[in-house]
């Protein structure tokens, strides 16, 4: 499962989408990263969890031009990204 | 238990310590008015490390007015804040980077003509659409300072470098750099409140990003660029 960890949000700012941290999860991270679009929305899937087959459909849906070892790759890479922010190990 | 008035906001303090007192001394004020807000630090708060003391009393406290003061649209920022011809310059960067060097490089430079406003953490307001920066207790270790607000002009942020050069940022760039320099609310809408007031803040003055060595030349490079500081 695939889920973003308690405290951490996505905002707008300055037409960026950007991940802040409040509460707990501000104690360990006390920066902001930005995302692109993509980033963004792959966010907002994993806010409330996701399995990894199910999200990897999504993308598959969403990008019409992806392989899915294109999709895996990317999402691999943005896991990596924002590990931090999330529940557990991937 | 006493009184200060903080970036035109009056805040009651009811404290353990007489040091916190006397840290707050100028910005002590009558209560004229009911307070926006009222700060205690309980016993457990003031410990550091298991010891119970005054100092601890003066971190927890100055937590809870920042973010007291948040609610006020107030920002406290960890910067130093100066004047020079009526004009305030906030310079922030990591601690140890020098700020403190560097604002005494523009006294050296420019004499009387500078005032230091906060060596510190000076607090942000808006007042009819302008930026100003006041003065506040938290004034570093060298405790420079005084009880007084100025216009801000511009933002710099420090960086060492084998020369002087002062850089224009873009908002965006400065987004993270800023973000990285304010205490972080506890809560969700604390930090909606705080985004919106630093959106505020990038889109009103330009921020530079100046690399410098520890001499006077520095203070004159970053003047001279920021002086007629056109939206950059």
């Amino acid at each position: 499962m695939l889920k973003v960890r308690e405290g951490f949000l996505l905002r707008k700012m300055m037409q960026a989408h950007v991940v802040v941290a409040v509460g707990e999860a501000g104690r360990d991270f006390n920066g902001m990263i930005r995302l692109n679009d993509g980033g963004a929305w792959l966010w907002q899937e994993m806010q409330r969890g996701i399995e990894r087959d199910e999200l990897l459909d999504k993308m598959l849906q969403r990008y019409d031009e992806l392989t899915r070892a294109e999709a895996e790759a990317d999402l691999d890479a943005f896991l990596q990204t924002v590990s931090f922010a999330l529940e557990g190990e991937q | 238990m006493f009184h200060i008035e903080l970036a035109g906001v009056l805040i009651q303090v009811d404290n353990q310590y007489e040091a916190v007192k006397k840290q707050c001394r100028a910005f002590i004020t009558e209560e004229s008015e009911k307070p926006a807000f009222r700060v205690a630090a309980t016993e457990q708060e003031c410990r550091i490390e298991s010891v119970v003391s005054a100092y601890g009393e003066e971190i927890s406290l100055c937590r809870k007015i920042s973010v007291g003061l948040l609610e006020q649209d107030v920002l406290m920022f960890h910067a130093a804040a100066i004047e020079k011809d009526g004009a305030g310059y906030l310079f922030a960067g990591k601690s140890g980077i020098g700020k403190t060097t560097h604002i005494r490089l523009w006294q050296k430079a420019f004499g009387d003509a500078v005032r230091v406003i906060n060596g510190d953490k000076p607090l942000l307001r808006f007042e009819s659409g302008r930026l100003m920066a006041y003065g506040s207790p938290w004034m570093g270790k060298e405790r420079l300072g005084c009880n007084a607000k100025a216009p801000v002009k511009a933002i710099c942020f420090l960086e060492r470098g084998s020369q002087n050069q002062l850089i224009c940022l873009g908002a965006e760039q400065a987004m993270e750099r800023l973000f990285q320099q304010v205490l972080i609310p506890g809560e969700a809408s604390g930090m909606d409140r705080l985004l919106a007031l630093v959106e505020r803040i990038l889109t009103s003055v330009p921020c530079y990003l100046l690399r410098c060595r520890a001499d006077e030349e520095a203070a004159r490079v970053a003047w001279e660029g920021m002086k007629e500081a056109e939206k950059c």
